[in-house]
């Protein structure tokens, strides 16, 4: 595998929906296109994968679209719940969510 | 924390495999799971099942291991009525069994069952199967459980006959056996192989597609399994066989009975030892992959065309899906369409909105022997040669005349149905025969005179098969001579 410039990615720390749209700080002709980012995030989360371009576009971005929606869901919820605007109650090691009484 | 109980229920105390699961948890789980193993009787079919229920409501496990004799669809019904008088169905289940029935292993998924696992027992096979029911992680199960309904809605249909099959797909991603997709051409069989690896446990590695049709005969082993360096002249390195390319992974192989016997051999060796052996190494290499494979032959006729050996058709037809043909759900074709129009109008950049209703029937009366690849490329076209944002049957361009014309009354398309078959029945028989009037007129059944009659009805000249028995069917094109 060749090597990365560590300049062109930003850190692994960031989840899959920052990384796809964050914007470091590198030209915009330098910069990788949102989708290049997302079959990146991909590989960054499952480094053995491999099919073809067919693969990539039936699974890998919808995997890739699911993942970030989910984790943009949860930061939702959570500022939601911090602001007191919907209420949180687990209920057989699962957590529901609904509107926070007035 | 909540303990990992796993109970063995052993309804086939006359073989160890109860023993030697056990045995293997035990080892490699240690304090992480408590176990319990129970010895029920198998017949009658309910006599352990009060037994049985009293020990998940005591034992409360997060996992059912039921160990079954398996070989015959008996013992299918005795499951069937365990699981509904116990509510195994509402339980993580993974059944131990030795079989190779087709059918049993689709229907034990289908009642609920999550996994299955044959002797014999390899740990880490074992261990990782149960690990994964044991310790899910909440958000993979999340995505998992989205990938599987959003995936399968990239199939398109609503045709029962369609659904019968997608519905399958999730039950057999995730039970990790050798599956063989039937079906005829361009009826989505990858598409099919690729859902279930991304459904599946290895969704995280290759996915590797070959057809094996289309390598050359003599490079389809060094495909495969690799060579060494130098294994053969102009071999100059090493170079991984696709077999290593998908280990961890899963190996799609398409039109499985063009694979040479030879190759065919070690294949087999493959999926029951999970070693090969690249070519000119003297060391035999390891690789853990799922096998699927796909032909356009039925089970029968595969068997009988001795394309493909017999032991190696029962090792991949561990599991089996069928991929109906179009003609079969001919009520698709609008959704088809209406998928095909978005994906091409704008990749071709063209303004085409939807299709006349002269154009759909025109797409409804056709046979499609090419299937859904065949219908995306007489979209393709239309939408290519449409003038207008609508397709008119004038730009949907089929091979060969449809019998059947949407504008015909009942008898005009009872004649041209007669008209075709006679053409084509005369033209078959005087081929056979090699234009030999007389013969062909016997094994039709007629009288000599009344079938030479049928063939100057139709213009068809019993000399020309004389001459060039390789056949000229439609007259429209002359034909070889060997």
């Amino acid at each position: 595998m060749e090597d990365r410039d560590p300049e062109k990615l930003p850190e692994p720390a960031l989840t899959a929906s920052e990384y796809v749209h964050s914007t470091p700080a590198i030209p915009a002709s330098e910069r990788l296109s949102p989708m290049a980012r997302r079959i990146l995030a991909y590989l960054r989360a499952h480094p053995h994968a491999r099919d073809s371009l067919e693969g990539i576009a039936e699974w890998w971005l919808l995997e890739q679209k699911i993942r970030e929606t989910t984790e943009d869901v949860s930061k939702a919820l959570s500022e939601l719940t911090s602001k007191g605007l919907i209420v949180e109650q687990e209920r057989l090691n699962i957590k529901v969510f609904g509107l926070a009484p007035l | 924390m909540d303990e990992n109980r796993v109970l063995i229920a052993d309804f086939n105390s006359s073989a160890p495999w109860a023993i030697e699961i056990e045995t293997l948890l035990d080892r490699h789980l240690g304090s992480g799971v408590s176990l319990r193993r129970d010895a029920y009787p198998h017949v009658p079919p309910l006599a352990g099942a009060a037994s049985l229920r009293k020990a998940l409501e005591e034992f409360s496990p997060r996992l059912t291991l039921l160990v079954l004799p398996s070989k015959d669809r008996d013992s299918l019904a005795s499951l069937a009525t365990l699981f509904h008088a116990c509510n195994l169905g509402l339980l993580p289940t993974l059944a131990i069994m030795d079989t190779d029935q087709t059918g049993i292993l689709s229907d034990m998924l289908a009642l609920g069952v999550g996994d299955f696992i044959t002797p014999p027992f390899k740990a880490a096979e074992v261990i990782a199967r149960i690990s994964r029911v044991l310790q899910p992680d909440q958000e993979a199960m999340l995505i998992r459980n989205l990938k599987g309904k959003m995936g399968i809605r990239q199939m398109i249909g609503r045709s029962p006959v369609f659904l019968e099959e997608m519905e399958k797909i999730p039950l057999v991603a995730r039970c990790d056996a050798s599956v063989l997709i039937l079906g005829e051409t361009g009826t989505g069989k990858e598409l099919c192989a690729r859902a279930i690896h991304y459904l599946g446990p290895r969704s995280e590695k290759p996915f590797v597609a070959v057809n094996c049709g289309a390598i050359p005969l003599d490079l389809v082993e060094n495909e495969l399994f690799g060579h060494e360096k130098e294994a053969y002249t102009g071999a100059s390195g090493c170079k991984r066989g696709l077999i290593q390319e998908a280990d961890g992974g899963t190996l799609f192989l398409d039109e499985v009975d063009s694979l040479p016997l030879a190759a065919q051999v070690k294949l087999l060796r493959f999926l029951q030892e999970k070693e090969f052996r690249p070519l000119g190494s003297t060391r035999t290499h390891k690789a853990e992959v799922r096998v699927l494979a796909a032909t356009n032959l039925e089970g029968q006729a595969l068997i009988g065309s001795g394309r493909l050996r017999n032991d190696l058709y029962y090792r991949l037809n561990v599991v089996s899906l069928s991929m109906p043909p179009l003609r079969r759900r001919k009520e698709d074709i609008p959704l088809l369409l209406e998928f095909f129009l978005g994906k091409h109008a704008s990749r071709l950049g063209r303004k085409v909105d939807g299709f006349m209703p002269k154009a759909v029937q025109k797409l409804l009366l056709h046979s499609w022997p090419g299937n859904i690849r065949e219908l995306e490329h007489v979209v393709e076209r239309a939408i290519i040669l449409s003038r207008e944002r609508v397709i008119s049957d004038r730009e949907i361009i089929l091979p060969g005349d449809d019998p059947l014309q949407p504008s015909s009354s009942f008898q005009e398309a009872k004649d041209r149905i007669i008209e075709e078959f006679e053409k084509t029945y005369l033209t078959s028989l005087l081929l056979s025969c090699r234009g030999n009037i007389s013969q062909a007129a016997v094994n039709a059944g007629k009288h000599r005179r009344a079938f030479f009659q049928l063939l100057q009805k139709h213009g068809i000249d019993a000399k020309g098969f004389r001459s060039d028995p390789s056949g000229i069917l439609s007259g429209k094109q002359s034909s070889q001579a060997h």
